[in-house]
């Protein structure tokens, strides 16, 4: 292969790689789905008879809401790149396979137009 | 931080107060009640001292009312509470320390003939891995995502096992109090003025108790200001837009 050197077996083992972290983020997704928190579950304390009117147990569950539904949105998305980083991997060991002479592969067609 | 080992470490203690004071709580009322029959009892013999034992057993009354609220609030918020410490371990054992280990493998090639690959796909490849790695560390890593949101739900934990040892402490002096005044068994001379000096006692008491009850949900709300301090915590230009970084898009 002129210009290149790949030995394809790895980079199908790269994929499945992939493959794997897709396996172990697709079970960390749901304990943060899980991971929802009433106001109550702050504090124990009466703040009616404390007399704190600072307190404010709805400001801490909606802020620790807004904390984990940007992680659970995180990794909802990572779950899905995960896999098609494996297949843009496994394509691209057939490319190399498929060519007799590769002089060059198109990488839109292995990456789309998600920008490096 | 020394971080605990498991959720244990903080309901364990929370469940062994919760017993003590739902245990203390009716001795408090029983000893009370006690107090109140006993001063009916003589209450023809007291005569016109019975006003002034009144607005004694008026001021204990309220003391009273305030901690078994407090009791009642605290026993309704128990069981959230732990759930709230269950969830801060999740994070750290079941997030944190899943997607950290995934960290140093993103970049580690799964076969080592991979290093022979070059030119432009090769490069492409591993700038696109360089981004998702930077993603998984975001969660995961060091001062991550999991890791802030793990930390801080275990210092609301630890203020709440704290608030608990306070209320613990107030409801054991109150009974401490009640006991060493002894109303229920005071002479009929003896009652006005353990009946005073009762009352006072616990006014300070229960007074002072709730002013430092009350400075730990200060301190709890504290802890607000140090999670949306940390900047980029919800602006990470690692996940662009709250997104997961796209690596293929076709």
């Amino acid at each position: 292969m002129v210009g290149y050197k790949v030995i394809t077996s790895a980079v199908r083992a790269e994929g499945t790689k992939w493959r794997g972290f897709a396996d172990t983020l697709s079970k960390v997704n749901p304990v943060v789905k899980n991971a929802t928190l009433g106001p109550a579950a702050f504090f124990v304390g009466d703040p009616l008879t404390l007399a704190t009117e600072a307190f404010n147990a709805s400001l801490l569950s909606d802020t620790y809401e807004s904390l984990r539904s940007y992680v659970e949105k995180a990794v909802d998305g990572g779950v899905l790149e995960f896999d098609q980083v494996d297949d843009a991997l496994q394509k691209t060991a057939q490319m190399y396979e498929l060519a007799e002479e590769v002089t060059e592969i198109d990488l839109k067609k292995i990456y789309g137009t998600a920008p490096q | 931080m020394t971080t605990p080992a498991g959720p244990e470490a903080y309901t364990g203690p929370l469940d062994g107060m919760f017993g003590t004071i739902e245990g203390e709580i009716h001795k408090i009322i029983d000893k009370y009640n006690a107090a109140v029959n006993h001063i009916n009892d003589w209450k023809y013999v007291l005569g016109p001292a019975l006003i002034w034992v009144s607005d004694a057993l008026k001021q204990i009354r309220d003391g009273l009312d305030k901690v078994v609220k407090l009791v009642q609030y605290a026993v309704e918020h128990h069981m959230p509470v732990v759930s709230l410490i269950v969830q801060s371990f999740n994070w750290q054992d079941h997030v944190q320390k899943d997607v950290s280990a995934m960290v140093g493998s993103v970049e580690a090639p799964a076969d080592p003939n991979l290093a022979y690959w070059e030119g432009a796909a090769a490069t492409e490849y591993r700038n696109r891995a360089k981004i998702q790695r930077d993603a998984v560390e975001a969660i995961g890593g060091q001062g991550g995502k999991a890791d802030a949101i793990s930390s801080w739900l275990m210092n609301i934990a630890k203020l709440n096992v704290e608030f608990m040892t306070g209320l613990v402490k107030i409801i054991a002096d109150f009974l401490g109090a009640l006991v060493t005044a002894s109303l229920e068994t005071a002479t009929v001379v003896g009652i006005p003025f353990a009946a005073k000096d009762l009352a006072d006692a616990l006014g300070g008491l229960v007074t002072n108790g709730i002013n430092r009850l009350a400075e730990i949900a200060t301190r709890l709300m504290g802890t607000l200001a140090s999670i949306r301090d940390a900047k980029g915590l919800m602006n990470d230009p690692r996940l662009p837009g709250g997104h997961w970084p796209q690596a293929v898009n076709l």
